[in-house]
Order: C-alpha cells, then sequence, then structure tokens
C-alpha cells in the first residue's frame, strides 16, 4: 500500500513536468525593450546615494549605477522620483520597472517583490589605521581603546559587545571626529557606517576597514516578481560590475 | 508469505504513525507563562511623557509585557497604541477582544494610561478596491457602534479616545481630497456615541499631521488650516482635548513657529487656533512626534542631536501648561522595517536598549547633564 501512494504521487509529478504550459513571458523585459525606456523609482534624499545637487540635478551613486545599467540593456533610463513610502505601491502599480533607492533587503516583502543581489553593504565596519594589523574582527576590541558616534547604531553594537568582553568605549558627536582620534592614535578602533568610513578615507586617509562586516545592511533593487527575465539581467550585470571594479570606482567617486 | 507483507506494511504504517505525532509533539512548544503581577507606578520627575508603543502587531505576550515594562521603567506615564477597528470588529457585530484586552490589561499593570487610537476600516464597511482609510458616511454609524463598544469594553481601564489619524492627509482619508467639515461630521458621531458608553471618557480628535499645503492641495491641507475648518463646521463641542502631531526633522525644539515652517514649536500656532475660537481652556496633547536619526535621511539628525532634542523636547512639554503630554514615535517595532522608520524607535526589535532610551531614562529619574553635549 506504501509502495502503491509512493508510485502514485511519482506518477503526479511527472504528469505535471510534462504537461505543457504556456511559454512564461516577462512583460516588464518585453516593455521595456518595445519602449526602449527603463524606468526607476528613486526617493531623492539620501545622499550620496541620490540627492538633487544645487543645480537641481538628480545626482548620487544609485544615479549613476542606473545610468550603466541603462547602457548595458540599450535603453533610457527614466527616474520617477518618489518618497520612501510610495516606492513599492509604484512598482506594485507597474508605473516603475524597478527601485533603484539605497533599498535595504526586507525579508517580510519577498512574497511580493523580487530582490537583487546585493550591490553596497551600507553595516557597521571596523575600522583602524593603516598600519594596524592586529585588529581584523570584533574578537580582536579585547582591551583596546573603541571610538563610536554617540547614539548610533555603532554605540548599540559596542555597548552589545561590552556585555561579553571588555574595553574602553568613548563616545563621539560625529563619526568624522571618531575616525579622526584613530588616525591621532588616541583610540585603537572605530565602529561606524561603511559610508562614513569611506568618505573619511576618501577625504583624509590614513585609516582602513578591517575584517568582516559587524552588522550587514545590504543594498538591493526591487522589481515584480513577474519580471524574471529583468531580475536575472540585474543580477548579472551587478556581478559583472562588482567583478570589473565599477561599483568600486563608483564609490571613490561618490565617497 | 502474504501474512509475513501485511506485518511488515502494518510495522511500516506504525513507525510512520510515530514519526508524524512526535513531530506534532515538537512542534507544540509550551508557551511561556505570563504573570501579571502586582500594579507597578512609573516614576518620573516628567508626567507628560509619553511614547507610541504600536503593539498591534506584536502576537507574543512576553514581548507586550517586556515592552510596556521598558515604557515604564524609561519613566514614560502615557502611551498611544493603535487598536484597528478592522482587528477588532472583523464582521459586523462581532468582537474579538483577545489582543487588545492582553495589550491594555498589560499596559494598566505597568501603571501606564493608554491612549487608544481608533481607526482602519474593515473590508465589510467600504467598497471594494479602497484601501483602509477609506470611510464615507453611509458608514459613519458603524464606526460610531464600534466606538461605542469600544468605550464600553474598556471602561475602568481605559479614558482616552483618538478618533482617526491624520484626517488632513489625502493617504489617511482613503486617498480622497481631505473634507475637514466631513471629518467633523465623523468626530460628531463619534463623540456622541463614545460619551454614551462613557459620559466620563475624553475624546480627542484624530492627530493632525503637520504640513503647510495649501487649499486646493491634492496631497492635504495644514493642520492650522484644517482645524480652523474644523471649528467653523462646529467641531468645538465634540472634542475634550486637541490632538495634534509634531516632528522636528531638522531643526531643535525651540526653533520657532511659523505658518510656512513644520517643526516641533509649530504645535503653538494650533494652541492659538483654539485660542482664537474660545477653546483655550482645553488642553493639547501631542500624541505622536520626534526625530529622526538615520545616518543619510536628508530629514534626519545626528543620533546625539536627537537625544539631545528629544529631551528638550518633554521639558517644554512640561513647561507649556496647554500642554498635556507629548508622546513621542516610537517606541519598538514587532520586526525591523528595514528602512528609516527604525530610527525613530528607542529600542530595537530584539529589546537593546538604544542609548537614547537610556538617557530619556536618566532625564526621567532627575539626571541634568543631558544639557552638555557629549565630550570629544
Amino acid at each position: 500500500m506504501v509502495v502503491g501512494l509512493a508510485v502514485l504521487t511519482c506518477a503526479a509529478g511527472v504528469w505535471v513536468v510534462l504537461t505543457p504550459g504556456e511559454p512564461a513571458t516577462d512583460e516588464t523585459w518585453e516593455r521595456i525593450q518595445e519602449e526602449g525606456v527603463l524606468r526607476i523609482a528613486m526617493d531623492a534624499s539620501y545622499p550620496p546615494f541620490e540627492f538633487i545637487d544645487e543645480e537641481g540635478s538628480l545626482v548620487g551613486y544609485d544615479v549613476d549605477l542606473a545610468h550603466e545599467l541603462g547602457r548595458r540593456f540599450g535603453v533610457d533610463v527614466e527616474f520617477a522620483i518618489i518618497s520612501f513610502d510610495g516606492l513599492y505601491d509604484a512598482l506594485r502599480v507597474k508605473r516603475v520597472d524597478l527601485i533603484l533607492s539605497a533599498l535595504p533587503f526586507d525579508l517580510r516583502l519577498t512574497e511580493d517583490v523580487a530582490y537583487s543581489h546585493a550591490y553596497f553593504n551600507a553595516g557597521q565596519v571596523l575600522v583602524v589605521r593603516e598600519e594596524e594589523a592586529d585588529v581584523s574582527s570584533v574578537e580582536n576590541l579585547q582591551g583596546r581603546r573603541v571610538g563610536v558616534e554617540w547614539g548610533s547604531m555603532g554605540d548599540v553594537v559596542a555597548r552589545e559587545l561590552l556585555r561579553r568582553m571588555e574595553f574602553e568605549l568613548y563616545q563621539y558627536p560625529a563619526p568624522q571626529e571618531a575616525l579622526s582620534v584613530v588616525t591621532e592614535g588616541e583610540i585603537d578602533v572605530a565602529i561606524t557606517d561603511a559610508v562614513s568610513a569611506y568618505q573619511f578615507s576618501r577625504e583624509r586617509g590614513s585609516i582602513k576597514i578591517t575584517g568582516s562586516p559587524v552588522t550587514d545592511d545590504p543594498y538591493v533593487m526591487a522589481t515584480l516578481l513577474s519580471s524574471f527575465v529583468l531580475q536575472a539581467r540585474l543580477n548579472e550585470a551587478i556581478l559583472d560590475l562588482s567583478a570589473n571594479g565599477f561599483l568600486d570606482q563608483l564609490r571613490l567617486v561618490w565617497f | 508469505m502474504a501474512r509475513i507483507r501485511r506485518k511488515e506494511v502494518v510495522a511500516q504504517a506504525l513507525r510512520a504513525l510515530v514519526v508524524v505525532a512526535v513531530l506534532i509533539m515538537a512542534g507544540a512548544i509550551p508557551k511561556p507563562i505570563i504573570i501579571l503581577g502586582p500594579p507597578h507606578t512609573v516614576e518620573t520627575v516628567n508626567p507628560k511623557m509619553g511614547v507610541h508603543t504600536r503593539l498591534t502587531d506584536e502576537v507574543e505576550e512576553w514581548k507586550i509585557q517586556r515592552s510596556l515594562q521598558l515604557v515604564r521603567e524609561m519613566g514614560a506615564p502615557w502611551i498611544v497604541e493603535y487598536f484597528p477597528w478592522g482587528y477588532v470588529e472583523p464582521a459586523k457585530g462581532q468582537f474579538d477582544w483577545q489582543h487588545a484586552d492582553m495589550v491594555v490589561d498589560h499596559a494598566v499593570n505597568q501603571g501606564l494610561t493608554v491612549m487608544a487610537r481608533l481607526d482602519f476600516v474593515p473590508e465589510w464597511a467600504r467598497p471594494k478596491d479602497t484601501t483602509f482609510r477609506y470611510l464615507d458616511e453611509d458608514h459613519y454609524g458603524d464606526y460610531g457602534d464600534f466606538v461605542y463598544a469600544f468605550v464600553e469594553h474598556f471602561q475602568g481601564r481605559v479614558d482616552y479616545f483618538i478618533i482617526w489619524n491624520e484626517p488632513n492627509l489625502s493617504f489617511e482619508w482613503g486617498y480622497r481630497r481631505v473634507d475637514p467639515e466631513a471629518y467633523t461630521e465623523l468626530l460628531k458621531v463619534a463623540y456622541r456615541r463614545a460619551k454614551e458608553a462613557n459620559p466620563d471618557c475624553y475624546v480627542l480628535n484624530g492627530g493632525l499631521a503637520p504640513t503647510i499645503a495649501r487649499e486646493g492641495n491634492e496631497w492635504g491641507l495644514s493642520d492650522l488650516l484644517f482645524l480652523q475648518r474644523m471649528y467653523d463646521a462646529g467641531a468645538k463641542e465634540y472634542f475634550d482635548i486637541l490632538s495634534i502631531h509634531a516632528y522636528g526633522y531638522v531643526y531643535p525644539p525651540d526653533d520657532p513657529p511659523a505658518e510656512n515652517k513644520i517643526n516641533f514649536s509649530r504645535v503653538a500656532l494650533a494652541y492659538e487656533v483654539m485660542v482664537r475660537n474660545g477653546d483655550g481652556d482645553k488642553k493639547v496633547m501631542i500624541t505622536e512626534g520626534g526625530w529622526n536619526d538615520h545616518p543619510r535621511w536628508t530629514k534626519a539628525v545626528r543620533p546625539y542631536q536627537r537625544i539631545l532634542y528629544t529631551i528638550q523636547a518633554y521639558e517644554m512639554a512640561k513647561d507649556w501648561e496647554w500642554c498635556q503630554a507629548f508622546v513621542v514615535w516610537s517606541f519598538r517595532t514587532p520586526v525591523p522595517e528595514k528602512n528609516f522608520r527604525d530610527y525613530y524607535t528607542l529600542v530595537t526589535t530584539e529589546f537593546i536598549l538604544k542609548p537614547i532610551y537610556l538617557e530619556i531614562q536618566n532625564y526621567a529619574r532627575g539626571a541634568t547633564d543631558w544639557l552638555l553635549e557629549p565630550a570629544t
């Protein structure tokens, strides 16, 4: 009897697989190709990723990334500037094809939208002097002098670490001040967000990000679930742009 | 042979049943036993401190209790909590009080005063393809029935009721053009029914959102203009306390108010509207507000500024005689929002106390060194 049930189940599975169905189409991708336009939603309130500059133009890391995607897909790019609360609605009602807006990955929405690979991690990182060789993870903070921005997520992380290890915690009004005192040798390590660390490094040098990020805050792009071709092309582009150094170059331009 | 084969099938079936039973039992992990315990009181130097708890979608009782315990320990006696109509009355006349009772009972046990925000239209009370913010006049009576049932059910436990939310924004009015006169009619219905259930309760209007949108704007109307039109439509006798929202964005709390500017002290202009309409004896409650410290949002401030501004705002509310409470948005969310809204909270989803929580707690315990900026 048990074997009979198993055979029935397998037969049903084979029937489902072999039954010819409708060929899958990505209407979003077809529309993009036909009209020659990729429509992208952005909330222009998050410099340096997207913001309105003094001349009134939309600029930023994500804006340049969007133009590169357009170039790779052979289409123009059109931006819809929408406040964050409206981004997903704009995608759902097909006013746009894609959200590219320093967008955090949200596990709760994975049944509604498809997320791309991450193209940037905005989480908290460890920052040390360039010549420092002994700190490569939070485990190395034991006994050291650690600086954070007062009240920030870096401060939250540090206070949590203090529950299980001992180090001196120093708090500063801004991440730049914590990073400054790293370069001056007054503290050993700073815990700041990645963007602040990169910005400081570009402007002042003398520091480096060490080890893996302490927290993860991946930025991704979002499309409709049915936009499977667009999604595949985006992922292909992200992997390629990461491998060929384009994303690193973009980071150096903007922070 | 046939007998041996039947025995093998039976043995296999029994083994499968045992596996299934074990899996079912493993899934039925006993829930922690939550005990209310003796009633508590809030100790604070500022009885006007409040926080928005937003436990609407928090399903685990121990997290509800823990959140409210932390609010008490922070020193805030007031909470605003959201009780969606559609959750409590999923079908006309059928009420599910379980979650609401749990939240209220734990809040009362912690010595907190609950302000209940009542909106969220159930599907049965609105047309298809409308949002849960859409309520037309045909269903004002149904909303009134719900308000009556809610006020009556919680008599003795909840005395403050907020009727709707931000009716001066199109989004909160079902994406229709805002209508102060229609909202005033809704307020009248709700007020009458609430007083019918409990004559001693306090009815607040839906918290007005700070906006400088002018007449004719499709997205909203200035809170000040909306309030004046409410008075013109006869709202004066139909609310006991003014509910208003106050976000500081990038400005400190004492940045001077102006009609074309959104900052914390704008609420003083709303009070002036009340005075002009002969309503200066009534109090104002800031039922939502505060600052955000996202690292990159253009409307956010640095985390240390958020700490200082929030505490300064609590002090300002204490000094304003016409202000009864300032409720900060927000305490914690059941799951991370994964966007700028996470930077409004005081405690993380995992109950990690953010530095702002600790500083507010210090202030509520009488510390004065919050007046100084952190040492460099």
